[in-house]
């Protein structure tokens, strides 16, 4: 009854609504040596951590949104906050309207997640069967269900795998597999954690291919975690970074890159062999060249951006600015 | 309801034809099994046979011993273990993104491998009766024939399975707060046997421990469905509202103990 109440008070286009959302972990201290387990024993140490401080933002429906930032910077919390694993310490969250925390059907349906690092897998059986175990899962149709399982084994071309157990799969083809598995109930929204982690390329090109395509045809929203900086500038069209535990930048990738890189490498080559190396502000770039080709005959000429590797490099570094 | 049914019905399904790919382990498993108890039988007929005043007969021995492995098997609970090690490495969080419940796994795989290993021991066991008959140990010994024991006895080892699994759910759920339960395990997997029945019949405890052996809840895992069947022992109808009191009790303080550590739950890992 809550959850209907506080759905229909939510948008419709949007997907994520965070407040002041806010996590704190508390944990225990362990003291060094055996003097210190046995001091442990006796009176023990606690004490908190703040992943996230505060977090306000709205993602709205069909979003493709990736979400950066250093180890331990909160951005994982975040995931787990949204997907419904960890409870907000405070602050207001929805997610389809729904609240994550109470992890009700009404919500688990709307949601599907990769983690790149664990399987969603059966690993003794075929995806066809774990396909199954979710068709009773999410009760699903089986008219739906077949012509689902054929949409998806044909977009991701894996078709021919399925009857195949897991364990036998290689790595990219388990992730097709795990996509599928996470995405057989249609969720409105998916969470993907470093969904091309140990990939080739070819895999790697592949499962963007597809998720650029389910983003587009189906306006799934979708939220991705990725050290994989490829992943990002190719498929998100906003991204969050979040530093110790705050938004420190919302935008799309070609902003970050503006912003945190201001500066343009410019390489001239001469026909006499000169050569001349330097930076140059993103606005004054065209009057440099005029002054460049005024100096001689170019023979060669190379205007370089950061790429989204050498931002995170430098953001992750010193911050934004 | 309906859906959690019609997704427990698959999981079983699952679990079973994985049990069965696994079958040569389980048969191994199974044999295992059913060595403790022929050992024990042989070292309490040499007691009986030494003169010792036992307060049960060669017979009674004989079906205990026998039977015990069946009963404690069809009662027993492998969960702690995995549900404290999916708390610890963050697994859990498979389950919890899920519109189901980990336990539901955790029972279908339970009865699903029990289905299994039922198949493989009772024929071991039955070999091993025909082995001891020939062999002249003990007296002969007959399984009782009024259905009302067989019926009271099915009742008695399906709430013991529940009692253990929820005892078992209790234990693992003290992942949340405890690095390591390695050691509850090890505590719970010595006296567990002991004080349930599946080492040494309690009929057999010292005379000052009857009592203690009587009222403590790990009887009514192993124990208590033998003496309903055998018919020794001390089982009465106020002991099945004992063992239905006890599974209440254990169950809801799983259930507690359960929601408690999932508040508190900082799923390690992705």
């Amino acid at each position: 009854m809550l959850e209907t109440a506080i759905s229909a008070s939510v948008t419709p286009d949007v997907a994520i609504c965070a407040t002041a959302l806010r996590k704190i972990y508390r944990y225990h201290r362990s003291r060094p040596g055996l003097a210190g387990s046995l001091k442990d024993l006796i009176a023990r140490q606690s004490g908190e951590r703040v992943a996230v401080e505060s977090l306000d933002l709205t993602i709205r429906r069909g979003e493709f949104v990736g979400l950066l930032g250093r180890n331990g910077a909160g951005k994982t919390t975040t995931l787990k906050m949204f997907s419904g694993l960890l409870r907000p310490t405070s602050g207001e969250l929805r997610v389809q309207g729904r609240e994550p925390q109470r992890r009700g059907f009404d919500f688990l349906r709307r949601i599907g997640i990769v983690l790149g690092n664990k399987s969603m897998l059966w690993w003794d059986v075929s995806t066809m069967e774990n396909l199954k175990l979710h068709e009773a899962l999410y009760d699903l149709d089986r008219r739906q269900f077949d012509e689902t399982v054929a949409e998806l084994g044909r977009l991701l071309e894996i078709t021919d795998h399925l009857d195949i157990p897991v364990r036998k799969l290689s790595l990219g083809e388990r992730m097709k597999c795990e996509l599928m598995l996470a995405l057989i109930h249609r969720p409105e929204v998916i969470f993907l954690d470093e969904p091309t982690i140990g990939l080739d390329v070819v895999s790697k090109a592949a499962i963007r291919d597809f998720l650029r395509r389910l983003n587009a045809e189906r306006q799934t929203t979708i939220i991705l975690t990725s050290h994989d900086m490829d992943d990002i500038d190719q498929l998100c069209h906003r991204v969050l970074l979040i530093d110790h535990g705050r938004l420190q930048f919302d935008g799309s990738p070609e902003e970050l890159i503006t912003r945190t890189s201001p500066r343009r490498t410019v390489v001239a080559t001469y026909a006499d062999g000169g050569r001349v190396v330097t930076e140059v502000d993103r606005g004054a770039v065209p009057d440099f060249l005029a002054q460049l080709s005024a100096g001689g005959v170019l023979a060669d000429l190379e205007v370089r951006g950061a790429d989204l590797d050498e931002v995170m490099r430098r953001v992750l570094a010193g911050g934004v600015r | 309801m309906r859906r959690q049914l019609r997704y427990f019905g698959a999981l079983l399904r699952l679990n079973v034809s994985v049990t069965v790919a696994y079958r040569g382990d389980f048969i191994l498993m199974q044999l295992g099994n059913l060595v403790v108890p022929l050992i024990s039988l042989l070292v309490w007929q040499a007691v009986l046979a030494g003169g010792a005043a036992l307060p049960v007969d060669g017979r009674y021995l004989v079906a205990y011993f026998l039977l015990v492995a069946v009963v404690d098997m069809l009662t027993s609970s492998w969960v702690a273990f995995y549900l404290a090690e999916s708390i610890r490495d963050g697994a859990l969080n498979l389950w919890l993104v899920r519109p189901t419940s980990t336990h539901v796994n955790g029972i279908s795989n339970n009865l699903g491998e029990k289905a299994i290993k039922v198949l493989f021991l009772v024929p071991f066991v039955a070999v091993a009766a025909v082995i001891i008959a020939a062999l002249g140990v003990g007296d002969r010994f007959s399984l009782p024939t009024e259905l009302w024991r067989w019926l009271l006895f099915g009742v008695a080892v399906i709430i013991a399975a529940a009692i253990r699994f929820a005892l078992d759910v209790l234990i693992g759920s003290l992942a949340f707060w405890f690095e390591d339960v390695s050691g509850f395990l090890r505590a719970t997997g010595v006296i567990i046997p002991v004080l349930s029945g599946a080492v040494v019949p309690l009929a057999l405890l010292p005379a000052g421990w009857q009592l203690i052996g009587r009222i403590q809840p790990f009887r009514y895992l192993v124990s208590y469905p033998m003496e309903v069947l055998l018919g020794g022992g001390t089982a009465s109808a106020a002991d099945l509202a004992g063992q239905v009191g006890w599974l209440a009790v254990i169950a809801g303080t799983a259930a507690l103990v359960w929601r408690l550590g999932l508040r508190s739950y900082s799923a390690a890992g992705a």
